[in-house]
């Protein structure tokens, strides 16, 4: 998977492409608008992450460009305004996605999977299975060690997003929105909780563990030796 | 158009005022003086008609005509400017002083003799009065015309000559009255003055200086109530701006020195990979904090502007107000606290943004009902309005802090422990910001350990 960053701070710019190559992308880093733009024409990427203010040519601009151009790239905006219109006119010219600045970088990793994998249309599967827990779709129910397990409806839900984002940090935000539907910064508490009660369930009884805290960042559901 | 001083303005005005009024003064003297003229001429003509007939009525035992003549020239013409001459009734003249032709109609004369006729003409350039009448003779053929005409030059020459020296005056006295209205104006808006000094003399930090009521005019009394009533609104705003500003320096000076004490001191001598990692976790959570708080502000300050929905639909408030309870379950859940909601009903507004509104109420209550507590929400149509009330178990709140409780960062305990369960201290301000953007208003009553929030939506 190969990403490009158009970025003209430098700090951020290191990081995000350290971070973005620590987690498994080849990235090509451009710091103006128009080397962002020469790259873009001239390499094949998987995703565009654009800053808006950028120096010679705006993120705006950079988009509209490429768009006119026919590139179909995915793109992903980061913005330090949090302006409605903004995030409107972003979505309208053709961004995919937004971020708003300062944004957690499991955040970010999680939009970026989001967006790759929009492309591919994989057919549901009805039964999602990570080392010995199952969860069947059609019937809501989990089953682990061949004991089925009574959750929530909520708690089907969170264990089956994590299930089908296995090995991805997600950060509380992602989860907040994803499973309750809360698209704004609520009260984090609750997702600690929800977690707690559900590793309650699907964790605590059994000798192998799934999920895991990262802390800082967020849950993951992975098989760790 | 240009803004003129109020001095100058009411200084025209004034000139304004007199220039009219002189004017049609000045017409009307004129016009009498007219009317007075004719008036004076027509008497003097009939008086020497009269005297005239008077004189021939005493000659007529027998005088001929050549002796009228000579009376008439030696006792009447020569003293004034009126023109005399008698007809008689056959057309033969027999006396004129000067050269006219009357218009008067003879047969009309003799049909009323001794009546006078009066009528005005032009002969030329020059405009004549004239009068006439018959007078009787011993039989029809002896009647007589008597016929005297004046001439009305020397009063058009005085009238011109009045009308210039009368404009002169009335300039004059226009100019003087302007001079003396620019110097009513002035003295008239004093009181302007020293409000303009006093209202000077406000600045930033002097915001307690007020405008005088009782020692200025009634009209100006209830501007400066106003400009006052401004003046305290702003001096609030201001206050609680500047609280504000140095709240804020507060909030973030302590994550800020946490951050900075935790790095330093993890930095004073290498450490195992596990402790950075806990260090930096922790800065993690310290950042989100901040950043948080950020956008939280961010948020307000938008919000002071007057915050404009993103979006607005029609939507059932209970089917949101129930997805942010199943949000919270489980941290009730974990305090045992119960939560309800009774009612329905529609409401017309941005979703995202209620739900945050709610949530944070419900946040709020959930962090201060005691364990095995209850929350209770009630959504009410009411004639006006639909109202959201979500009451909470827990201490009650005092009464002096009801007043401030969504002002930004205000906690009842005045001391700023940094709980970990806090929130940014802004989710009741944003709560109102938002409903507020809705039309709407937000209340709060606490008593016999119970809160409620109520959030009430016209329709």
């Amino acid at each position: 998977m190969k990403l490009l960053i158009v970025e003209d701070e430098v700090k951020t710019g290191d990081y995000l492409k350290q971070g973005l190559g620590e987690a498994g992308f080849n990235t090509d880093l451009a710091r103006t608008g128009l080397d962002g733009l020469n790259l873009a024409i001239n390499q094949p990427y998987d995703l565009i992450i654009l800053d808006v203010m950028l120096p010679e040519l705006d993120g705006w601009q950079l988009l509209q460009t490429l768009r006119k151009q026919g590139y179909e790239v995915p793109v992903l905006f980061l913005t330090a305004r949090d302006e409605v219109d903004d995030r409107v006119r972003g979505l309208e010219l053709g961004a995919d996605d937004y971020l708003i600045k300062p944004f957690a970088f499991s955040e970010l990793l999680a939009r970026i999977r989001s967006l790759l994998r929009r492309g591919r249309s994989s057919q549901e599967p009805t039964l999602l299975q990570v080392s010995d827990l199952e969860l069947d779709l059609v019937k809501r129910r989990a089953v682990r060690m061949g004991e089925r397990i009574n959750l929530t409806a909520k708690e089907f839900s969170l264990l089956e997003l994590m299930i089908r984002r296995e090995g991805e940090v997600l950060p509380r935000s992602l989860i907040a929105s994803q499973v309750w539907d809360m698209n704004f910064d609520s009260d984090t508490n609750v997702i600690e909780v929800a977690m707690r009660r559900l590793r309650a369930k699907i964790d605590d009884p059994y000798p192998r563990k799934l999920i895991h805290t990262v802390r800082g960042m967020g849950y993951v559901l992975e098989e760790r030796d | 158009m240009p803004i003129v001083s109020l001095t100058t303005r009411l200084t025209l005005l004034f000139a304004l005022v007199s220039v009219a009024v002189f004017a049609s003064l000045g017409f009307l003297i004129k016009h009498s003086m007219e009317e007075h003229f004719v008036a004076q001429d027509f008497a003097e003509l009939d008086d020497k008609i009269r005297t005239t007939a008077n004189l021939l009525n005493s000659l007529k035992t027998g005088e001929s005509p050549p002796s009228i003549h000579e009376v008439m020239k030696n006792t009447v013409v020569d003293h004034d400017s009126i023109i005399i001459k008698i007809d008689t009734s056959s057309g033969g003249q027999l006396f004129a002083s000067g050269p006219i032709a009357f218009p008067f109609d003879k047969t009309q004369l003799l049909n009323k003799p001794g009546q006078i006729q009066r009528a005005a003409w032009n002969e030329g350039d020059i405009r004549y009065r004239g009068a006439a009448m018959a007078l009787e003779g011993r039989d029809s053929s002896r009647h007589l015309i008597l016929s005297a005409a004046i001439e009305t030059t020397r009063h058009r020459v005085f009238m011109q000559q009045f009308a210039k020296e009368l404009s002169g005056l009335m300039l004059t006295a226009t100019l003087f009255s302007a001079l003396l209205g620019w110097l009513v104006a002035r003295q008239g808006l004093a009181p302007l003055r020293l409000m303009r000094a006093k209202a000077k003399s406000v600045t930033a930090t002097r915001l307690d200086q007020r405008l005088p009521v009782d020692t200025i005019p009634v009209e100006l009394a209830s501007l400066a109530q106003e400009l006052n009533r401004m003046f305290d609104r702003l001096e609030e705003s201001f206050t609680r701006l500047t609280h504000f500003s140095s709240d804020i320096a507060h909030e973030l000076r302590t994550p800020i020195s946490n951050l900075m004490t935790q790095t330093q001191v993890s930095l004073s001598r290498a450490r195992s990979a596990e402790e950075y990692q806990d260090i930096l976790a922790s800065n993690v959570e310290e950042l989100e904090k901040l950043s948080r708080m950020i956008s939280d502000m961010l948020f307000l300050a938008k919000a002071e502007h007057g915050l404009q929905l993103p979006s607005r639909q029609r939507f059932p408030l209970e089917v949101e107000v129930a997805k942010l309870l199943e949000f919270y379950e489980a941290l009730a859940d974990e305090k045992q606290v119960h939560m309800q909601l009774q009612g329905s009903g529609e409401l017309s507004g941005d979703r995202l943004m209620i739900d945050r509104a709610i949530s944070n109420l419900l946040s709020n209550a959930l962090r201060h009902t005691p364990e095995g507590g209850l929350v209770d929400l009630y959504i009410e149509r009411g004639i006006d309005a639909l109202t959201l009330t979500i009451c909470n178990d827990g201490n009650t709140i005092p009464a002096q802090d009801l007043p401030y409780l969504f002002d930004r960062f205000y906690r009842c305990d005045q001391a700023r422990g940094h709980n970990e369960s806090e929130g940014t201290g802004l989710g009741l301000s944003i709560t109102r910001a938002i409903v507020h953007a809705h039309g709407g208003k937000v209340t709060v009553k606490s008593a016999n350990n119970r809160t409620c929030f109520t959030l009430s939506f016209p329709h």
